[in-house]
């Protein structure tokens, strides 16, 4: 099944990365032939920001004549302002409806009737807003107006046209995604297509035209259906990171909230577009078989041009510590389920390497804690797992756990069990055998990343744009490396309290 | 040091060392004048690539293995597929094929006790995990090179000398019931299970598991699964990564030439020999109603099979521009997930279209997919729509040969389908030769919107829209226990 146009609501797990080097040295002496490699990922990525501010950073990788092409913004839902949420996300999917030369046939009569189907667009909404008291016969009126003015439209555009043009030349995985703290545009081509990547690419971050704007509003409608409304994962997870954050916009949902979605207007888009996809806020990577120069140069002519845009200042409301723990049930067609949170700081903070760590040891594998206690011998879940990390890594976060119950214990039971662990973390130090089992995990994750260009890229860029230094990756190694059992009780008792956290469980009556 | 890595260190530090220079001159460019090129009127070098081929042989026991070495990070990746999967299943066992392969990865090996080996892959970072189909079954293996040759001996244990232990059976046997209790719990894979239990009636590709048939299993029933399914010639092997070619043989060869079990499989028969249309509606309170209709394709690899993939490239998984996409999605906002989907196996194929809408927008929806596919069986395809699939197919055929481990399993998938070695080049060129007589001809035969199998999920006022419109649905109750 196809899911395009995704939105994505966990963030990419922190990249365990450690070279292989100090561990290699500890544990058997000698260095390896990766040790040198790993480190050289160091010096093979090239990086430069041009003079409009967008990063560039670019990989080659010679395994078959493929590249990677990531773009990722610096602006995400957490950057909406209230009643606007799900700006971020539609407006990601606004971005494929081409640009003043790819897909348009005529732009000035566009232009005109595109203004048209704004003002009768607004003007629907503003009398659907009055909800009992709308005038019927006039919101008839606007639809039939506005789907009048949709149909002379579309006789000036060709729908669909980048997705069209990167298909014939072979792309695959063409696709975006929004999260909390990021927009990411993402296509790999043949390598001898680099030029028509730069071309839709430089023209769509500049020159999107927003066309079938009130039809994609629908589809993303659609989306929230089927991935919040009807699933019990989306319904429980919306509900809990509502109740886990008070006043913090990383208590709305990145897809947004039904309700203001279907009023997002054009207006708010194109407003939104122009700051959140500025330039300052671009970071280009490119992963592949590429030469460097040529890339360089192609990026700087086609990118080159766009022009410097500013940002508002971004204030976010910080969340107050929380004072006491916080309770909801969800109730909801599907068997019990439960979502624990408590909140932390997020990365580069030394506690989150060390919830990175807790995570691993809690739930990754067969003999994690949670797996050996509470699936295995005490049986009473399906499943349990911890995610260091929610909903996003620009602000203080969450470290969560979610846990299906095993009929016919109860949900209650398993929340009870869940705590004992907890305490057990917060009680006794963890084996170093656990440790270093774990640390060797998060080593062998961050290889098995870098064996496919996406990988890398996605990798690369993630903490370009997140951090402004994708070399947090380079330092995970050390940071990880020297991190002890007494830090994890310390961090778990400073971190997993009662007091701090927050519990959400569905329940179907 | 291998012998390949040495000469990649050297052509990364020219490399690196070109790239200084260039950069330092590039600085001082400035960008001139620049008037965006018109995206069709850009022109490309020729793409130029020799796929590294995989390395064959076949031990005395029939068990044949694939390598490609790579030695790009250290790590080595295996596939290993064996003729096995749920199509298999006893009447009144099914499950077992899955129980089968997660007990023989879970319940211990005759030299190592279940949380032993737990614990030790965990210690490793190293992961062996099976996935088990309706045809085959999957098993991946990810070891860091410097532990390989320990992971591959615990993977030959786990085929050879499996254990059962009888705690992890229940433990297997728990979760798997726990898993059906929370089908219906998810619209999207529960309406895809009952369409395909719809789809399949009548063979045993249309049984699915339910609490008492998980119940029935026994340990007595995994070594008989075991035994018959798991023998060296039911096996294909494909081996990817840092180690020599030869050392992967010989330790392979080691691992596996001793074993002499032989196999006993029970064939099934091919679906659809009598294909049965019907329209069902399935009941669950949801907001969103899930549409999934399907009929009998062409066969992999038959001389429809290539004019159908771009039958289904244009009426739906072709990305935006496919008309199913295009109409339902971008033209009338009724859906986020729609499109259609080919799956063409050794035997026989199977194509579908789906879409997830709001249930009051459900007939319409299933009107508009069926309009479609009527319209492309009765008048065709057009010219410009088979060009734009078959440069699309054809541009993006490298993405076949991305990594040599994709290569490499590759390769292993066609040999378990008795499919030629060079099914994928025939492919290309019998994709480029196709003339639009024969695919407008494939389509007016094979495409047949009034005998589908429809299965439509959504709640109870959806239902009685449905049946304004297409009296023909029936509605069916499922019961899991």
């Amino acid at each position: 099944m196809t899911a395009t146009l995704k939105i994505s609501q966990e963030k990419i797990f922190h990249l365990p990365f450690l070279s292989l080097l100090l561990f290699l040295l500890i544990f058997f002496g000698t260095p390896s032939l990766f040790a040198q490699e790993g480190k050289s990922l160091d010096k093979r990525v090239r990086s430069f920001t041009m003079k409009n501010g967008i990063r560039v950073l670019i990989l080659e990788r010679h395994i078959s004549p493929t590249v990677s092409f990531y773009i990722r913004f610096r602006a995400g839902a957490v950057d909406e302002i209230e009643g606007k949420t799900g700006l971020a996300h539609l407006l990601e999917h606004m971005m494929f409806k081409g640009t003043k030369s790819i897909g348009a046939k005529n732009i000035r009569k566009e232009r005109e009737l595109l203004s048209e189907i704004k003002k009768t667009g607004d003007r629907l909404d503003q009398e659907r807003a009055k909800g009992d008291q709308a005038d019927k016969n006039l919101i008839h009126k606007l639809k039939e107006r506005l789907a009048a003015l949709q149909k002379s439209h579309r006789q000036l555009y060709q729908s669909n046209e980048i997705d069209r043009i990167y298909n014939e030349h072979g792309a695959v995985h063409i696709n975006a995604s929004t999260g909390q703290d990021m927009i990411t545009y993402h296509v790999s081509l043949p390598a001898n297509k680099a030029e028509l990547w730069a071309r839709i690419e430089s023209d769509r971050m500049s020159n999107p035209v927003f066309r079938e704007f009130y039809q994609e509003r629908d589809v993303v409608m659609e989306e929230r259906r089927q991935r919040t409304d009807s699933d019990p994962d989306g319904q429980l997870y919306e509900k809990f990171a509502a109740a886990a954050f008070m006043v913090h916009p990383y208590r709305r949902p990145v897809i947004g909230w039904a309700n203001d979605i279907s009023f997002l207007s054009m207006t708010d888009m194109e407003q939104f577009f122009l700051w959140t996809h500025a330039p300052h806020n671009m970071v280009i990577t490119v992963v592949g078989d590429v030469e460097t120069a040529k890339i360089r140069r192609l990026i700087e002519t086609y990118f080159g041009r766009i022009p410097v845009r500013p940002s508002p200042a971004r204030h976010k409301t910080m969340e107050p510590p929380q004072t006491g723990e916080k309770r909801i049930t969800v109730r909801f067609d599907a068997n019990e389920q439960l979502a624990i949170g408590y909140h932390k700081p997020a990365l580069p903070s030394p506690d989150d390497y060390r919830f990175d760590l807790i995570e691993a040891i809690l739930s990754r594998g067969r003999s994690s804690r949670f797996y050996k206690t509470l699936v295995e011998t005490q049986g009473i879940a399906e499943s349990v797992s911890a995610v260091n990390g929610l909903p996003g890594s620009r602000y203080p976060n969450l470290f969560a756990i979610f846990a299906t119950v095993r009929n016919p214990h109860k949900v209650d039971k398993l929340a009870v069990a869940i705590d004992n662990m907890i305490d057990d973390l917060k009680k006794a130090p963890v084996t170093d055998w656990e440790l270093r089992k774990v640390k060797n995990q998060l080593q062998a994750d961050f290889i098995n990343r870098q064996n496919s260009n996406e990988g890398l890229a996605s990798m690369l860029s993630y903490y370009e744009t997140l951090l402004g230094d994708w070399r947090y990756i380079v330092n995970y190694e050390k940071n990880i490396e020297k991190i002890t059992p007494e830090e994890l009780r310390d961090a778990a008792n400073r971190y997993l309290s009662q007091d701090n956290r927050t519990i959400a469980i569905m329940k179907k009556d | 040091m291998s012998k390949h890595s040495f000469p990649r260190i050297i052509i990364i530090f020219l490399i690196t060392f070109i790239f200084v220079c260039i950069f330092s001159q590039s600085d001082t460019l400035n960008a001139a004048p620049f008037t965006l090129p018109d995206p069709a009127k850009l022109t490309y070098d020729p793409l130029k690539f020799d796929p590294p081929q995989p390395f064959r042989f076949t031990l005395p026991n029939g068990f044949t293995v694939y390598i490609i070495e790579n030695h790009e990070l250290p790590v080595v990746k295996i596939t290993l597929i064996v003729k096995s999967g749920t199509m298999y299943d006893p009447p009144g066992k099914e499950g077992v094929s899955e129980l089968t392969a997660s007990v023989m990865r879970t319940g211990g090996t005759l030299k190592m006790a279940p949380q032993a080996l737990d614990e030790t892959l965990d210690y490793y970072a190293a992961t062996i995990e099976p996935g088990t189909g309706l045809e085959k079954t999957q098993w991946s293996v990810f070891s860091l090179k410097k532990d390989f040759e320990k992971v591959l001996g615990i993977f030959s244990q786990l085929f050879q000398e499996p254990l059962f232990d009888e705690s992890r059976l229940k433990l297997g046997k728990d979760l798997k019931s726990e898993e059906i209790r929370r089908l219906p719990d998810d619209p999207q894979n529960w309406a895809f299970k009952e369409f395909n239990r719809l789809l399949y009636q009548g063979n045993p590709r249309g049984r699915l598991p339910t609490l008492s048939t998980i119940k029935n299993i026994q340990k007595s029933d995994l070594i008989e699964c075991h035994r018959r399914h798991y023998a060296p010639e039911n096996m294909i092997m494909a081996l990817s990564g840092d180690i020599r070619r030869e050392d992967a043989e010989k330790l392979i060869r080691k691992a596996f030439e001793n074993w002499q079990a032989k196999g006993q499989i029970v064939p099934v028969s091919v679906p659809f020999k009598s294909f049965s249309p019907g329209s069902y509606y399935l009941v669950k309170e949801t907001p969103q109603t899930i549409i999934v209709s399907g009929q009998p394709a062409p066969k992999k690899g038959s001389d429809a099979y290539y004019a159908f993939d771009i039958i289904d490239f244009v009426l739906g998984s072709g990305g935006f521009r496919s008309r199913i996409f295009q109409e339902v999605r971008t033209n009338r906002g009724l859906a986020y997930s729609t499109g259609s989907f080919y799956r063409a196996r050794r035997e026989y194929g199977v194509f579908g279209a789906y879409a997830m809408t709001k249930s009051a927008s459900a007939p319409t929806t299933l009107q508009v997919i069926q309009d479609i596919i009527r319209n492309v069986k009765q008048v065709g395809l057009s010219r410009k729509d088979i060009d734009g699939a078959k440069k699309a197919i054809l541009n993006s055929f490298i993405f076949q040969f991305n990594s040599p481990y994709q290569i490499v399993t590759q390769q292993a998938l066609l040999a378990f389908d008795k499919l030629p070695d060079d099914f994928l080049r025939q492919y290309r060129q019998r994709i480029t030769l196709l003339k639009p007589a024969e695919i407008n001809k494939t389509a007016s035969n094979v495409l047949a919107p009034e005998d589908s199998i429809t299965l439509i999920l959504g709640n109870e006022a959806g239902y009685r829209q449905i049946k304004d419109k297409y009296p023909d649905f029936k509605r069916i109750m499922v019961n899991y226990d």
